[in-house]
């Protein structure tokens, strides 16, 4: 049969994400030369994050784009730079950070059967609420949208007097309007796509945890690759990496605005406030190490966070 | 003793009954825990939506194999039973069950490839169980079917082990050899249209063409498999044996007879009150049963008699019972109308308002244009009363069934307040109906409770096995690009909204015909939805456009159901039945169209609680 490389992604057809990965094709369709066929699912269309990692174990697909809740399927450490909230203050920190343990957990995931082919963000999930809130205390008699696979979490969430409804992505919308839930922690981006912020208008201006994301392709179909083939392939996955990160970091600031115009509130907490957030930051680390990071990554992420801002005379 | 030993085997024998009624049990206690360990903070059950959907995939497995032996499996009818002698009949099941036993077989490799590569990455699913556990009752599932089916059209204990032995380890041997090379499709799909005509589980036929498309491929068959259990461990299916669950203990009860009573005293005992009293009640008992034929089972009997008394003709009479026991499936509980929220995306409460107001649209129309509100032809010999309305009467049937009636407002209320998610508000009313029918009406014994269980167990077992098989060959079509293929194409054959919408009426009137809704809404919506959203119809005003035709599916033969349960339930030939119901399906038609043309009456409801202005 002809060589073909399948690909699937949540992320909507024609969008930035979508457009790199028809690029990444091109090129490896011209290294593979003949009648190589090159298919991307967008939209969702095979699955959500955890099947698109299932559909790529089996075989059915060779590669995906996904986000740490679909990464952490194959390896649970990658959570360390998506769960940890407030842990990182920009981008600047997360790009150290992740340069820093990259080796180690590429090495990490070839060991489980894939190649990262390329490293992306989706911006920085904030709270979207439908009253608005300023301190860690004004969430507690509210009820927060979490993700049904995520156990640890909602577990965390209770130990600390929060109320987590598990629910599935689709279920957002319909529970924010009826009051099933009042919070829905997410990335600008995705509640304006969503229109979340119609019936959630308050956004609390915290960086609550950046979404990290990767583009991986299975080893078996690495390893079909002829040497020139991979270069070409690791040469238009770094220019797609470099692409995904400037551009999606200018999309989510052009979806703050452009929510603002159709009525968003931007809550900014005071000095005060911030102070009782990162307190309660503090409080759930040691709750998240050994849980839904593994500890020694844990304690690798914080020490090289520790050295960046230490080298920075912070 | 020799019959101690045997009744033990005898119990034994049906492990999978009680496995999938305990799966079923505790899926209706774990939501209920939760929802009373919510308020109060703190830990409640470990990962508890994720175990009940779990849960969901072994009430699934271990249902089908229990419905295989009860003969519930649902096949596409007896059509080829009256040809031929009985060699002919002998030779047309062995063929069917065995092909259906290799095709197990097969699907018992290929989800044993899909375990083995879960294994590699385990995951916990709660209190220390590794998820592949749960993931393995799909292997052992399809061998036990494929052995039961192998071994039961022969009648020797040698040649039923030798055979229930022999067909699936075929299958699995087969593809465990060839799984990853290409191979000829046109053959597998000859045989598979033989195998689908001969009588076979329509599962196995299902299963079948998917395993033919992604072999023809060299996909690996290992998609199908994950396919179903992806649709088995959905948040939302667990509300589907739920809500069944609930319906069948009503049925069981004496709940239709105080019903009954309800709306014959509200709308008086004449003519017309008693046919409007008849319509409103089978739409509203299917809504609970899912239109599954129960309806004309457990009210036919009922109705008959009180439509015959009011001096209403025989024909026109097993007409009405039997087309408007089609018509309650747009109304909320109903399990296609859950079924379609699943497999469209859409949200469940809004697929719920949504189908409120078309309920009673299409109610109107069968009244209306299918005759029955003529006052022409009515026998004066029958004990025709006035037509008067008596209060107190009323008021007295009403409290009597205080209980049923407030069941619907429990389902849809709990959900639409926002108290509780699908899978909590279907457990909270399977519980309702436990509880009001065992303690206010003493009229649920532990025996009936069981047997509801397993029933229950067995119906969804049977409708989730034909669920996964669709949603493998529709992962199929989607891996081939067919549905944005078919937008372009009907795009450019029909470029007006409201001719596709007629278009899209007929074809769904002869699909409905064909197709058994539930294989009809997992093959067809996720072909016809993306067509439909390119024409910038809504996905829940298409749903219910989908889910009214589908309701003149069920008068249509070769797959109408309710023709057959009517048929046997009334004791008349099939064609009398289908002669009786036509003007009915002419009227459904045409309520259809009128939904389909006037977005409004779907979308309206579900508008105005979104705080959206409809216009
Ligand atoms: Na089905
Ligand atoms: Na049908």
């Amino acid at each position: 049969a002809d060589k073909q490389l399948r690909i699937g992604t949540l992320a909507p057809k024609n969008s930035l994400y979508h457009r790199q990965l028809m690029e990444l094709g091109e090129a490896w369709r011209a290294a593979q030369g003949g009648n190589a066929k090159y298919l991307v699912y967008p939209d969702g269309s095979q699955g959500g994050e955890a099947e698109l990692a299932r559909r790529m174990r089996i075989g059915q697909l060779q590669g995906a784009l996904l986000s740490v809740v679909g990464l952490r399927e194959i390896e649970p450490s990658i959570a360390a730079l998506q769960t940890m909230p407030l842990l990182f203050k920009n981008w600047e920190e997360v790009d150290y950070v992740r340069e820093k343990i990259r080796p180690a957990m590429e090495k990490k995931f070839l060991d489980k059967g894939f190649v990262v082919l390329a490293w992306g963000d989706a911006g920085w999930v904030r709270f979207f609420s439908k009253e608005a809130a300023f301190r860690p205390d004004d969430y507690k008699k509210m009820k927060f949208f979490s993700w049904g696979s995520e156990a640890e979490q909602q577990a965390i969430m209770k130990s600390l007097g929060y109320t987590p409804v598990p629910l599935e992505t689709n279920d957002i919308l319909p529970a924010i309007q009826t009051g099933m839930i009042n919070v829905v922690p997410s990335t600008p981006y995705f509640a304006l796509a969503s229109q979340i912020y119609n019936s959630a208008p308050n956004m609390l201006d915290v960086n609550w945890a950046p979404i990290v994301g990767a583009l991986v392709i299975t080893r078996k179909a690495w390893d079909d690759m002829t040497p020139e083939v991979q270069k070409a392939v690791r040469l238009a996955s770094d220019k797609v990496s470099v692409q995904i990160r400037s551009k999606a970091r200018q999309e989510v600031d052009e979806a703050v605005d452009a929510m603002k115009k159709r009525g968003l509130v931007v809550n900014r907490p005071t000095p005060e406030q911030m102070r009782e957030w990162d307190e309660l930051a503090i409080k759930l680390y040691p709750r998240i190490r050994g849980t839904m990071v593994p500890a020694e990554t844990f304690d690798e992420v914080m020490l090289h966070l520790k050295n960046y801002r230490a080298g920075k005379g912070k | 003793m020799l019959t101690n030993i045997r009744s033990r085997l005898h119990s034994l024998w049906r492990f999978d009954e009680v496995l999938s009624s305990s799966a079923l049990l505790l899926m209706t206690i774990i939501p209920l825990l939760e929802i009373l360990l919510r308020p109060l903070l703190g830990k409640g059950i470990d990962n508890a939506p994720v175990l009940v959907q779990h849960l969901g995939l072994v009430l699934a497995m271990f249902g089908a194999v229990a419905a295989e032996r009860n003969g519930h499996l649902t096949s596409l009818g007896s059509s080829l039973d009256n040809v031929g002698n009985k060699r002919f009949h002998t030779a047309d099941q062995v063929f069917a069950k065995g092909s259906a036993a290799i095709i197990c077989g097969i699907l018992a490799l290929a989800s044993w490839r899909f375990v083995a590569s879960e294994m590699e990455a385990a995951h916990d699913l709660a209190y220390g169980i590794p998820v592949w556990w749960i993931q393995a009752t799909m292997p052992l599932g399809f061998l036990l079917l494929g052995t039961k089916l192998a071994a039961r059209s022969f009648s020797s204990i040698v040649s039923k082990v030798a055979w229930g032995i022999a067909l699936p380890a075929c299958g699995f041997l087969l593809a465990a050899e060839f799984d990853g090379s290409a191979i000829m499709l046109w053959p597998a799909v000859l045989w598979l249209i033989a195998v689908l005509f001969a009588g076979a589980p329509i599962f196995a036929v299902l299963g079948g063409f998917a395993l033919a498309l992604f072999w023809q491929d060299g996909l690996p068959l290992a998609s199908i498999p994950l396919s179903h259990y992806q649709i088995t461990v959905n948040p939302s299916l667990p509300a589907l044996p739920l809500f069944t669950l609930a319906g069948l203990i009503f049925a069981r009860t004496g709940a239709a007879q105080r019903l009954g009573a309800v709306f014959v005293a509200l709308f008086g005992g004449g003519v017309t009150g008693t046919v409007v009293a008849a319509a409103i009640l089978c739409s509203f008992f299917t809504a609970f049963t899912g239109g599954s034929g129960v309806t004309i089972l457990a009210l036919g009997g009922l109705l008959l008699p009180l439509l015959r008394n009011a001096g209403f003709p025989e024909q026109r009479s097993i007409s009405l019972v039997t087309s408007a026991s089609a018509l309650g499936v747009l109304l909320a509980p109903s399990v296609p109308l859950i079924m379609y929220a699943i497999i469209a995306r859409v949200p469940i409460n809004s697929m719920f308002l949504a189908g409120l107001i078309p309920a009673f649209v299409m109610v109107a129309f069968l009244l209306i244009f299918g005759g029955y509100l003529k006052r022409g032809g009515l026998e004066t010999t029958g004990n025709v009363q006035a037509a008067h309305f008596d209060a107190g009467k009323a008021w007295a049937a009403i409290w009597t069934a205080k209980w049923e009636i407030l069941a619907p407002f429990v389902a849809i209320g709990s959900l639409v307040s926002g108290l509780a998610t699908p899978t909590e508000s279907a457990a909270l009313t399977a519980a309702y109906a436990i509880l009001t029918q065992t303690f206010a009406h003493r009229e649920l014994s532990l025996k009936v409770f069981a047997g509801s269980l397993s029933d229950c167990a067995q119906i969804i077992g049977g409708v989730m096995l034909i669920l996964g098989m669709a949603l493998g060959l529709t992962n199929f079509l989607v891996d081939a690009g067919i549905p944005d293929a078919a937008i372009e194409w009907v795009q450019s054959v029909i470029p007006n909204k409201f001719v596709f919408l007629l278009v899209l009426s007929i074809f769904l009137l002869a699909a409905g015909a064909l197709m058994e809704i539930y294989a009809a809404i997992v093959v067809l919506v996720p072909l016809l939805l993306p067509v439909a959203l390119s024409y910038g119809i809504d996905p829940i005003h298409f749903g219910i456009i989908f889910l009214a035709a589908m309701e003149m599916g069920f008068l249509c033969p070769p797959a109408g159901m309710n023709i057959y349960f009517a048929s046997a339930m009334f004791g008349k030939p099939i064609r009398y039945v289908a002669a009786s119901v036509l003007p009915a399906l002419f009227a459904i038609f045409l309520g259809t169209l009128a939904i389909a043309w006037l977005p409004v009456i779907a979308t309206g409801l579900p508008d105005f609680f979104a705080g959206k202005s409809p216009w």
